[in-house]
C-alpha cells in the first residue's frame, strides 16, 4: 500500500505537467480526489481490505499523498490563474517569433507526382490506363511489334534475360499489344510503368520509367497525332509549349517520327539544356505499323492507329530541374523533400 | 556517322551555308546532332535512322539532300577498262550458299605501289572519323564512306590457288584477324576462305595474312553483299563491331556491289598506278527482282489526315529515285530502287512523300473521342491511394528503388517454398537477380539516409516483387506495398521532442489507412519469419486473408544490410489485399445521448494479449461501444511477470443517457469476467 502511495503521488506529478488549462486541472483533479471514483478515494477504501495491522501505516502514506496532491493543485491552479489573466488582461504576450509546430508529412516520390499528373492529363483527354507485366515475352516485347529475331533495332534495345527464356520488358509497348489482343476497336489507352535496359550513366539507368498512349479507330490519322502530343505536351508543361515533329524510325510504326518540345529556359533561342537548339527531344511516335496490327489480329485495311511513347523519368527531370537520372533512385530523403506534393 | 560539308556539297551541287543543310536534314529524318568545325572543316554528326543502310554512305544523304533543296546527284566517278577476252577469271569465286551471300562482286588489279594517300583524300577520311593508312586501304575506306559498300582488299598473292569461297567456317578452323587476335571459328561465323584455309571474317575484318602492305602489288578488291543476319550472327559470336559489320546489318545494296567495286579500281589506278584486270569478276546467283508498290492517293489522305497531290507525290519519289511505273488517277505504281531494302509496303512511301512534303505541314487535330470498346474499370484505381495518402499523413514518403538486387540480400526474404529470379546477364553494378521482397531496397535507402545524419527515416514503397515456382514458368508478379522506420522520423519543436519510433507507428499508419480506404480493420497474429525478430514479429491479416508480415527487422537480416538501428517494416501484398472487398463509408447516425467514460488501471499477466483482453469486454454487453488502451508500463514493483494496463471504457446507450449505476454494474461485470478469465485485477486492489 506504501508503494502504491507513491505510483499514485508520481503519475498525478507527470500528468500534472501536461495541464495546460484550468479545465484540464479540474479534471485532474477530480480524477484523482473525486469522492467516488477519485484514485485517492478508491485506495483509502480499499485499507479496509488489509490486515489491521497494515492499516495504519498505509492510511498515513496514503493521507500524506493526499496532502501533497492537494498543495501542487492549488500552486498549479494560482500559477494556471496568474498566466491566464495575464493573457487576458495585457494582450499578447506571446512570442510570436517562435516557430510554429508543424507535423511531418510524408509525400510521394517526384516520380509518381509526376506520373499523376500525366495519368490525369491522359483521362481528360479520354484515355484509360492500362497495365501489364515487367517480366515479358519476347512476343509480346519485340515479335508482335514487328521486330522479328535478328531485327537490327534489337540491338538498341539491350536487354535483360531472366531464366526461363523471359525478359524484362524494354519499353512500354508490349501494354498494347495486350491491350490490343484482349479488346477490340475504338482504343484510346495509355499505359505507365518501368522499363529496363542494360545501361547505366548519368543519363540513362538500367531501370526508368515510359508513358505511352495508343488510339486505334476507323479514322485515326497522323493529324490527329500530332493534336493528340501537342495537347499532352501543353497540359504537362506550360500552355505556349510548341512542338515539332521529325522523321525517325520505330519499327512498330510507320510514318515515324520523334518529337520534340520547345526549350522553356531559353525559349527557343538556344541555351545549353536545349544543346543549342531551341528544342528538347521528347520521344517517339508514329502510325501503327500494319505488321503489328496483323499480330494482334486486326485488320490494318479497316482500323488506323497512333502511338506515342516518352520517358517519364525524362519529363521529371526536365520540370523539376534535374541533370542526374540516378538521383531519381536514390531516395535520398533531403531529395525527396524537395519535391513536397 | 560524321560527314563533312564540303563533300556533300560537292556531291549534291549545293552550295547552301552548312546550317541551312543541317536544318533541311532534320526536317526529312537525318537528325543533325552536332555542327563542329569552321570553313572546309564543317562536319555534321548525323543520327542516320537504323533501317537507312543508303544513309550511311555520303552519296546516300546527298540524294535526300538533292530531294528537298533542288540538288542533282553527281554521278558516281568510273572508268574502267571494257570487258575483253574469256580468258579465265583472275580469281575464282564460290558462294556456298545464296541465302549468306546474295552477291559478290571482285576486280583484280596488279602492279600496286601502295603509298600514301592524297591530301584531299586523308582530309575527308578524316573528318569522317577514318584515320588514314595507305593508299589501298584509304580507297576501300573511301568508296565505304562515298557509297555505304564496304570493300575488302586482299593481297592476292596470298589467295591459295587463286580461289575464293563465301561459306560457314568449320568447327576448329582459326583466322589470325587484323587486329593481331586469334579467332576460333566454327558453323556460327560466315567467312571468306581461299583453296584451304579462311582468309576473312565476312563483312567484319579481314585476316591478317593477306593484309595489303607495302609491298602489296596485286590486289583483289572485294565488293559483297553479305546476308543482314549472317554478319549479325558472326559479329555477335565474336563480340565484334566494325564499321563494315554495321553497314552489312542494315542491308546493303544488292545493286551496287560491282560499281563500288570498279569506283575503289578506279581510285586505285589513278593514285596507286594500278593497272585493272579487265575481267570484272561477278557473281549474283539469284538477283531477284526490284520490289514494286502501289500507293494510293486516299491512303495517303486517310494515313496523314491532309490530303497530296498526286504529282507532287510522283515527283518526292522520282527524287528520291523511286521509278514510277504506272501513274492512275489516284494511284502510282512504284518501283523501289536497290539500295532502299527498307522500304517495304505502303505505309512506307506515305513515309517518304510525308517527310519529303514536310511533317510540319500536317495540321494538328484531335481523334474524335470515343469510348472504350469494354468498360472494365482502370486497375490502377481503387482504395489503394487512399491507403497512400494516409502513410503520408503519417510522415511516410514514398521512396522508388531498384529492382535489381544480389541475390545473397535477395535470399535472406526467400522462406523456401519457391524461387527467387536470376537474370541471365545482369549488369556488374546492378545485383543479379530480381527482387523478391520490397525490403532489401528500402532498408537500404533508410542505411544511407540514416548515414546522412538524418535522425530518422519513414519509407514506403509500392511496386511488383518477383518470384517463381518453377524455373520455365514465366515468373510471378506480385504488387506490393512495404513501409521502414527507424531512428526518431517525427520532427521535434521547442518544448514538444520528437519521439522514437516502435512497431505501433508503422501498425498505426498501415490501421489507418486500411480503415480510410473502407478495408476491414487490420488483425494481427504472433508468429516466425526468417528476416524478422524473433518475438517482435506478427502476421497481418485483413477480412481474414493474410496479407503480409509487420515487424522488428532481424539482427542477422540487419547486419547483412549493414544498418545499425532498430528497423521496424511492414510488408504486404497489395494483389491479396485487393481480393479482400471494401465497403464504402456510410453514414451512421450520430449518437443523441451522451456516452459515459470509465479508465480501469489493471495488472494483468505480460503474458496476455491485448486483443483478447479488449474482445472479452466488448463481448459482455452492446452498451460497451469502445474499448482502447491508454498506459502500459511494467515496473519491478510488479514483478517480471506482470504489466500495469489503463484501459478507457466507453459506455453508450443509443437512445438513453446511461445512469451511473448501471455503469457501475458493467465495471463491475468486467472486472469480475477480467479476473475469472485472465486473472486480471484491478490496480491496488
Ligand atoms: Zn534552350
Amino acid at each position: 500500500m506504501e508503494t502504491d502511495a507513491e505510483q499514485i503521488r508520481s503519475e498525478f506529478e507527470s500528468e500534472l505537467l501536461r495541464t495546460a488549462n484550468s479545465q484540464a486541472l479540474k479534471d485532474l483533479r477530480n480524477r484523482y480526489l473525486s469522492r467516488k471514483n477519485g484514485r485517492l478515494s478508491l485506495a483509502l477504501r480499499g485499507l479496509s481490505k488489509l490486515p489491521a495491522a497494515k492499516r495504519p501505516h498505509a492510511g498515513q502514506a496514503l493521507n500524506q499523498a493526499r496532502q501533497r496532491i492537494e498543495t501542487l493543485l492549488a500552486e498549479r491552479q494560482q500559477d494556471l490563474e496568474t498566466h491566464e489573466s495575464s493573457q487576458q488582461q495585457s494582450g499578447d504576450p506571446l512570442d510570436l517569433t517562435l516557430p510554429g509546430r508543424r507535423l511531418l508529412i510524408g509525400q510521394a516520390h517526384p516520380l509518381t507526382q509526376v506520373r499523376h499528373q500525366v495519368e490525369s492529363v491522359f483521362r481528360e483527354l479520354g484515355y484509360r490506363i492500362e497495365t501489364g507485366p515487367e517480366i515479358e515475352t519476347d512476343f509480346h516485347n519485340f515479335e508482335a511489334l514487328n521486330m522479328p529475331e535478328g531485327h537490327p533495332a534489337r540491338d538498341l534495345q539491350d536487354t535483360f534475360f531472366t531464366e526461363g527464356g523471359y525478359l524484362l520488358r524494354t519499353h512500354t509497348s508490349p501494354v498494347q499489344v495486350r491491350t490490343m489482343m484482349s479488346r477490340k476497336p475504338p482504343i484510346r489507352m495509355v499505359a505507365i510503368g518501368r522499363v529496363f535496359r542494360r545501361d547505366s550513366d548519368i543519363s540513362h539507368s538500367p531501370m526508368f520509367h515510359q508513358v505511352e498512349g495508343l488510339a486505334v479507330d476507323e479514322r485515326v490519322t497522323f493529324a490527329d497525332l500530332k493534336g493528340t502530343i501537342a495537347a499532352f505536351c501543353q497540359r504537362v508543361f506550360s500552355p505556349d509549349t510548341k512542338i515539332r515533329l521529325r522523321p525517325s524510325y520505330f519499327p512498330f510504326v510507320e510514318p515515324g517520327a520523334e518529337f520534340d518540345i520547345s526549350c522553356a529556359l531559353c525559349s527557343g533561342s538556344g541555351c545549353p539544356t536545349c544543346k543549342r537548339s531551341g528544342w528538347i527531344e521528347m520521344g517517339g511516335a508514329g502510325m501503327v505499323h500494319p505488321a503489328v496490327f496483323r499480330a494482334v489480329g486486326y485488320d490494318p485495311g479497316t482500323v488506323s492507329g497512333f502511338a506515342f511513347g516518352l520517358g517519364i523519368d525524362r519529363i521529371a527531370m526536365l520540370k523539376l530541374g534535374i541533370n542526374d537520372i540516378r538521383l531519381l533512385f536514390e531516395n535520398d530523403l533531403r531529395f525527396l523533400r524537395q519535391f513536397p506534393q | 556517322m560524321k560527314f563533312c560539308v564540303e563533300w556533300l556539297q560537292e556531291l549534291s551541287g549545293l552550295q547552301q551555308p552548312a546550317e541551312e543543310l543541317a536544318r533541311a536534314l532534320t526536317r526529312i529524318g537525318l537528325a543533325v546532332d552536332t555542327i563542329e568545325g569552321e570553313g572546309e572543316d564543317v562536319v555534321f554528326d548525323v543520327e542516320v535512322p537504323s533501317n537507312r543502310a543508303d544513309c550511311l554512305g555520303y552519296r546516300g544523304v546527298a540524294r535526300e539532300l538533292c530531294a528537298a533543296l533542288g540538288g542533282r546527284l553527281q554521278a558516281l566517278d568510273v572508268e574502267v577498262p571494257p570487258k575483253a577476252g574469256d580468258g579465265p577469271p583472275p580469281v575464282v569465286i564460290e558462294i556456298t550458299d545464296p541465302s549468306l551471300c546474295m552477291r559478290y562482286s571482285a576486280r583484280c588489279l596488279k602492279g600496286v605501289r601502295a603509298g600514301t594517300s592524297p591530301d584531299w583524300m586523308a582530309r575527308r577520311l578524316e573528318r569522317s572519323g577514318v584515320r588514314p593508312l595507305n593508299t589501298i586501304v584509304d580507297i576501300t575506306n573511301y568508296v565505304m564512306l562515298e557509297t555505304g559498300q564496304p570493300l575488302h582488299a586482299f593481297d592476292q598473292s596470298h589467295l591459295r590457288d587463286n580461289r575464293l569461297s563465301v561459306r560457314e567456317a568449320r568447327k576448329g578452323e582459326k583466322l589470325i584477324t587484323l587486329d593481331g587476335t586469334e579467332r576460333h571459328l566454327g558453323s556460327d561465323h560466315l567467312i571468306i576462305a581461299d583453296a584451304r584455309q579462311p582468309v576473312a571474317l565476312a563483312g567484319l575484318m579481314g585476316g591478317l595474312d593477306s593484309e595489303i602492305n607495302n609491298d602489296t602489288q596485286e590486289i583483289v578488291i572485294e565488293s559483297a553483299r553479305f546476308a543482314p543476319l549472317a554478319v549479325r550472327r558472326t559479329a555477335r559470336a565474336l563480340g565484334m563491331r566494325t564499321e563494315g559489320s554495321q553497314r552489312f546489318e542494315r542491308g546493303t545494296d544488292p545493286g551496287g556491289t560491282l560499281q563500288a567495286a570498279d569506283r575503289a579500281a578506279t581510285l586505285m589506278a589513278r593514285l596507286a598506278s594500278a593497272q585493272v584486270d579487265p575481267r570484272a569478276v561477278d557473281l549474283y546467283p539469284a538477283p531477284g527482282e526490284l520490289r514494286r508498290l502501289s500507293l494510293r492517293h486516299g491512303r495517303v489522305k486517310a494515313l496523314l489526315g491532309m490530303a497530296i497531290p498526286l504529282d507532287q507525290m510522283r515527283s518526292i519519289l522520282e527524287r528520291l529515285e523511286f521509278r514510277v511505273l504506272c501513274a492512275g488517277p489516284s494511284h502510282l505504281e512504284v518501283e523501289v530502287p536497290s539500295f532502299r531494302s527498307d522500304v517495304e509496303c505502303e505505309e512506307d512511301l506515305v513515309e517518304e512523300v510525308a517527310r519529303h512534303h514536310g511533317y510540319d505541314l500536317i495540321p494538328s487535330t484531335l481523334p474524335e473521342a470515343r469510348d472504350s470498346s469494354d468498360k472494365v474499370p482502370e486497375t490502377t484505381r481503387g482504395q489503394v491511394p487512399i491507403l497512400l495518402s494516409s502513410l503520408h499523413a503519417h510522415g511516410f514518403t514514398e521512396g522508388i528503388c531498384t529492382v535489381f538486387v544480389k541475390s545473397n540480400l535477395n535470399h535472406l526474404w526467400m522462406d523456401g517454398s519457391d524461387h527467387s529470379v536470376r537474370l541471365v546477364n545482369p549488369l556488374s553494378e546492378t545485383g543479379d537477380e530480381l527482387r523478391c521482397s520490397l525490403l532489401p531496397g528500402l532498408v537500404a535507402a533508410t542505411r544511407r539516409n540514416l548515414n546522412h545524419g538524418a535522425p530518422g527515416v519513414a519509407l514506403y514503397e509500392t511496386g511488383v516483387v518477383f518470384r517463381t515456382s518453377d524455373a520455365d514458368a514465366k515468373p510471378n508478379e506480385e504488387n506490393r506495398l512495404a513501409l521502414v522506420m527507424a531512428g526518431t522520423p517525427s520532427l521535434g519543436t521547442w518544448n514538444r521532442g520528437a519521439s522514437g519510433a516502435d512497431l505501433f507507428d508503422v501498425k498505426g499508419a498501415l490501421e489507418e489507412g486500411l480503415e480510410r480506404a473502407g478495408w476491414p480493420s487490420l488483425e494481427t497474429r504472433p508468429a516466425e519469419v526468417a528476416w524478422l525478430r524473433s518475438g517482435r514479429t506478427a502476421q497481418l491479416l485483413c477480412g481474414e486473408r493474410p496479407i503480409g508480415w509487420l515487424g522488428a527487422l532481424h539482427p542477422e537480416t540487419a547486419a547483412a544490410l549493414d544498418v545499425d538501428a532498430e528497423t521496424m517494416t511492414a510488408e504486404i501484398s497489395l494483389t491479396e489485399l485487393e481480393r479482400v472487398p471494401a465497403s464504402p463509408h456510410r453514414y451512421r447516425p450520430l449518437p443523441r445521448t451522451p456516452p459515459v467514460i470509465r479508465d480501469l488501471a489493471l495488472v494483468m499477466p505480460r503474458q496476455q494479449e491485448f486483443a483478447e483482453v479488449a474482445e472479452a469486454i466488448r463481448k459482455l454487453d452492446s452498451r460497451i461501444v469502445h474499448v482502447e488502451p491508454f498506459d502500459r508500463y511494467e515496473s519491478k514493483k510488479l514483478g517480471p511477470n506482470h504489466i500495469s494496463l489503463a484501459l478507457r471504457v466507453t459506455f453508450h446507450h443509443p437512445e438513453r443517457t446511461l445512469v451511473s449505476e448501471e455503469v457501475q454494474e458493467m465495471e463491475d461485470q468486467i472486472l469480475s469476467q477480467l479476473h475469472e478469465r485472465f486473472k486480471i485485477r484491478l490496480r491496488g486492489a
